[in-house]
């Protein structure tokens, strides 16, 4: 499997606080990887560190192979990056922005810039300052597409948008990644944004890296065991670490087991809970695996 | 290098208005000093409305300059992670260059617009290359490090309260008492001489190279913390040098060896090393300058009225030609005791006088001040603390330059309107002659002195500066009429950017305020009077230069001068001996004015030079302008016995009265009294 990212141990601190330790990520190419974590988890960080805005502390990153501090313009062509933390010319209209990247790129397609103006109902002559937070982010996104990148980068890009404007966004990503097989690293508090059409999952919470790997594994994965128990049953061992939010009521008993593995799980439950019967095992949306995983980390910390 | 042409177009775009407002800010300030409007009766006050004007655009030049440099800088920040050229593919090279062709234009603008303002006055394309040099090299030191401030921050909120704690902390530097920010950076041919202010010299390098090379670190590599720990670098060896550099040698007192110690009696002098505040000395300045302090003692609550008076009477010889800049002319006996001063008497008007009237054949000349340069200290001391402060031992614990200088003729032109001369790098026009009201003819001059405009403390302190020529003197010259009138030049600095100092001349009749003396007698300069004149450079000559090792270790200050109820007259007999006359011819007195019972005593003031000559005569008081131009005629042509000061011949300035009496139509030439 080719990775277009790669970090090797990176930590960042700002004074005595580390935003990001001991990250080790892996994103594969022609993967849509979703980068979730509550906020202040480090995601912002990580994705300065990969392209080289930021300098690791400890540690390295690679982009296209590259390390990330001898980034140079033979790398940026191949990457676009989308931030609501970018600073746009905010003096020029949306046309002259185009204009002003356009020679930058070689391989920059007038054509698709074309389209997406078009499809973004951007005003081509209103300035930058002038355009609402969804038309700024629509205009980061055309200025970082047009010259068709191998890796988008793109750091919260749905805050603030309405929800029309964030399934406009959604769609036009997806259409071209499938198109053009681009790998896109996209950043999220909200797993509810990306969980449509991500297949890879990165959770960072406390600036590590708490899981990283595809959405279908994670769904083989994770589990919600049910079961029905004796009353005033307690558990016969301390829990294993893979159950997150364990709850137990009067008669019943719920887990999400973050490492089925069918039968062992069941049995396992049993022998720490006798008496459980009726077990069920249902499959979790990625949703309920994030909110599994932040809580489960927001109680241990 | 495409890309770098690309984003350079794109600030081009984005601050063309900033450009435009430069470019007129600075062509308005070429074309007033270029083609400087004619004064007329409101010369004064347009003389002053001129002033601040100047000062204005200095003012506007430091503020486009600032917002220029940061909109410039900032739009593509090198610091901070959000930018967004970041991401972008430009290298930092690239990016670097389109910034640095940026700050040229910024840099261009002036070296352009000042060259061609400079270029009106007449000097030659190769001083105007090197003054063109120098404009770029000052531009230099303030753009570069405006622009490495504006590098190191990430908006301009925090590059304005950067660069006004920079404003501070240069202010703070030179306020360090050893300090004086004077000279500049300067490519002259003479640079050798000029250079001579080496701390000058050496900040405005740092400044150049530490603004250039911060701000080429921070756009190359992004590290914005060894970028800052560069600056500070840079702002270390700055306070160090622009603060607390050892040695100066711009500053030289040029004092006749005999001279030093001078030991007269009503007048005490006081040769002294100036900056000496790291070794318990009071006062600041330089090492190894010399400041010659001339203490005269007056009744407690004295105003300062009459002071040229009392300096006339003192005696001080002539050829004692002082030549000393007061860095600080705060004094304090040592024990404590403020010694209340009148800052910076200007030599012109203590002795430099004879030596303008000898450049002119011995035309006497009326004082006006000759401008802040060379000065000597002036200290009225009040009774007591002249007692306690008479037997203090001053010692002399440097080494300081001696130098003796004449002056020469250097350009002499008829005074007309559009009438110019250059001399070495000072342009001199004749703008215009009104006439006002009152019969006086104001001739409307302009000089221009090709200097890069940090330079211009040179004009005082630093007598050799080639450029200068030994800082001329002007004159308004009546050859005829055997007057000449020094021209009063107001220097003004036209501010940061320019490259020279646009003075304008003028001739007025007024009386000059303390110190200047002579303008009530000075001669009305009309019509007729103008229509025989010369306007008149002198330029200043060294005779010789020396170096001494002086080791005066007690220099006792005069016997008390007990004051009088006027204040000024001595009754202690001088310890000079006085010129003896040996022949002062009777002068003539015509019948006429004998009919007319024209007579009474004339008090003509008079210079007897060593060989006993008299250089000059002047009647002071007179009941009849007739008979002062009679006695003076008489008196010049006196031969006397030199004054013997520690057995050596010396100049000596003196008064005598020449009387005339219609009954005895003689004049009693034993009658003169020693003032």
């Amino acid at each position: 499997m080719n990775t277009v990212i790669e970090t090797h141990s990176v930590t960042h601190r700002y004074g005595k606080v580390a935003a990001v330790q001991d990250l080790q990520l892996s994103v594969p190419e022609g993967s849509i990887y979703a980068f979730l974590g509550p906020n202040g988890a480090g995601k912002t960080t990580t994705i300065k560190l990969i392209l080289n805005l930021l300098q690791p502390t400890e540690g390295r990153a690679t982009i296209f192979g590259v390390d990330s501090t001898r980034l140079g313009p033979a790398e940026f062509e191949r990457i676009g990056y989308v931030s609501e933390n970018q600073q746009l010319p905010d003096w020029m209209t949306v046309q002259q922005l185009v204009d002003f990247c356009r020679p930058m790129y070689p391989r920059w397609d007038t054509n698709f810039c074309s389209k997406m103006l078009k499809d973004f109902l951007l005003p081509a002559d209103k300035k930058m300052k002038n355009l609402s937070r969804g038309m700024r982010m629509k205009a980061s996104l055309l200025i970082s597409l047009a010259y068709r990148p191998r890796l988008l980068v793109l750091d919260e890009p749905f805050t603030g948008l309405d929800p029309v404007m964030r399934d406009e966004v959604i769609h036009g990503i997806l259409e071209l990644t499938e198109q053009e097989n681009w790998s896109v690293f996209i950043s999220s508090h909200d797993i509810h944004e990306v969980e449509r059409f991500a297949d890879w999952i990165g959770f960072i919470d406390g600036g590590r890296l708490r899981l990283g790997e595809s959405t279908s594994n994670l769904q083989v994965r994770f589990k919600r065991l049910d079961c029905v128990v004796p009353e005033g049953s307690h558990f016969a061992s301390p829990v294993p670490r893979s159950w997150l939010m364990p709850e137990i009521s009067s008669r019943s008993f719920r887990v999400i087991e973050s490492e089925y593995i069918p039968g062992e799980s069941e049995k396992r439950l049993v022998g720490l809970l006798p008496g459980a019967i009726d077990i069920t095992v249902a499959d979790l949306s990625l949703r309920e695996i994030f909110v599994g995983l932040a809580q489960s980390s927001s109680n241990n910390s | 290098m495409s890309m770098a042409f690309h984003f350079f177009k794109r600030d081009l775009r984005r601050v063309w208005w900033l450009y435009s407002i430069c470019f007129l800010v600075y062509a308005a300030e070429g074309i007033f000093t270029a083609f400087y409007p004619p004064l007329q009766d409101w010369a004064l006050v347009g003389n002053a409305l001129v002033a601040r004007g100047l000062i204005s655009f200095s003012i506007l030049h430091l503020l486009v300059l600032v917002v220029l440099v940061a909109q410039l800088v900032q739009e593509d920040p090198p610091v901070g992670s959000t930018a967004f050229w970041l991401t972008r593919p430009v290298s930092r090279a690239s990016l670097l260059l389109s910034k640095t062709a940026g700050l040229g234009l910024v840099l261009l603008i002036p070296v352009f617009v000042n060259t061609a303002a400079l270029s009106k006055f007449g000097f030659s394309p190769g001083d105007l290359a090197l003054a063109a040099a120098e404009i770029l090299a000052h531009q230099c030191s303030f753009v570069f490090p405006i622009a490495a401030i504006a590098a190191l921050t990430p908006n301009f909120r925090w590059y304005g309260a950067a660069a006004i704690g920079l404003a501070v902390g240069i202010g703070v530097v030179l306020f360090i008492p050893a300090n004086g920010f004077n000279g500049g950076f300067v490519l002259d041919r003479n640079a050798v001489i000029a250079l001579s202010n080496t701390r000058a010299f050496l900040v405005e390098s740092i400044l150049i190279a530490s603004g250039g090379l911060v701000l080429a670190h921070q756009y190359l590599t992004r590290r914005t913390r060894r970028s800052i720990i560069l600056a500070g670098c840079a702002a270390g060896a700055y306070i160090l040098i622009a603060g607390f550099w050892p040695w100066s040698f711009g500053n030289v007192a040029p004092i006749h060896a005999d001279h030093a110690p001078f030991e007269p009696s009503k007048v005490a002098l006081e040769v002294r090393p100036i900056q000496l505040n790291r070794r318990g000395f009071p006062g600041g300045g330089f090492a190894g300058a010399v400041s010659l302090g001339i203490y005269i003692q007056v009744p407690k609550g004295f105003s300062g009225e009459g002071i040229d008076a009392a300096l006339s009477l003192s005696g001080i010889p002539e050829d004692l030609y002082v030549r000393v800049r007061s860095a600080n002319p705060k004094m304090t006996t040592p024990d404590g005791t403020a010694i209340r001063t009148f800052n910076q008497i200007p030599a012109g008007s203590l002795s430099s006088d004879s030596a303008v009237a000898a450049a002119l054949g011995g035309i006497p000349v009326y004082s006006y001040f000759l401008g802040d340069s060379g000065s000597a200290v002036l200290a009225v001391v009040d009774t007591d603390t002249f007692q306690r402060y008479r037997d203090s031992p001053v010692r002399i614990v440097d080494d300081f330059d001696l130098v003796a200088e004449r002056y020469q003729v250097a350009a002499e032109i008829p005074i007309v309107k559009g009438g110019q001369f250059t001399f070495g790098r000072v342009s001199v026009r004749i703008m215009d002659l009104v006439p006002r009201p009152d019969g006086v003819t104001l001739v409307v001059l302009k000089s221009t002195i090709l200097l890069s405009p940090d330079s211009s403390a040179l004009l005082g302190s630093n007598p050799s500066d080639p450029r200068l020529r030994g800082d001329p003197v002007f004159l308004l010259v009546n050859r005829s009429r055997r007057e000449a009138v020094p021209i009063n030049p107001t220097i003004t600095r036209t501010g940061i950017g320019d490259s020279y100092l646009s003075g304008m001349l003028y001739q007025q009749n007024d009386q000059m305020p303390f110190g200047g003396g002579g303008g009530a007698n000075a001669p009305v300069l009309d019509k007729h009077w103008l229509a025989g004149a010369t306007l008149v450079c002198l330029e200043r000559v060294p005779v010789f230069e020396f170096r001494k090792t002086a080791e005066v270790d007690l220099l006792k200050l005069g016997e008390p001068w007990l004051a009088t109820k006027n204040g000024y007259e001595h009754t202690l007999a001088m310890e000079v001996n006085t010129p003896q006359a040996f022949s002062l011819p009777k002068p003539e007195y015509p019948e006429d004015l004998v009919r007319a019972g024209v007579e009474g005593t004339v008090v003509v003031e008079l210079s007897i030079a060593k060989d006993g000559s008299v250089t000059w005569a002047k009647a002071i008081e007179s009941p009849d302008p007739r008979l002062s131009a009679l006695a003076e005629a008489a008196v010049i042509k006196g031969r006397f016995k030199p004054a013997i000061h520690d057995g050596v011949p010396s100049a000596y300035r003196m008064r005598i009265p020449i009387s005339f009496s219609a009954q005895e139509q003689m004049p009693d030439p034993e009658g003169r009294v020693p003032r």
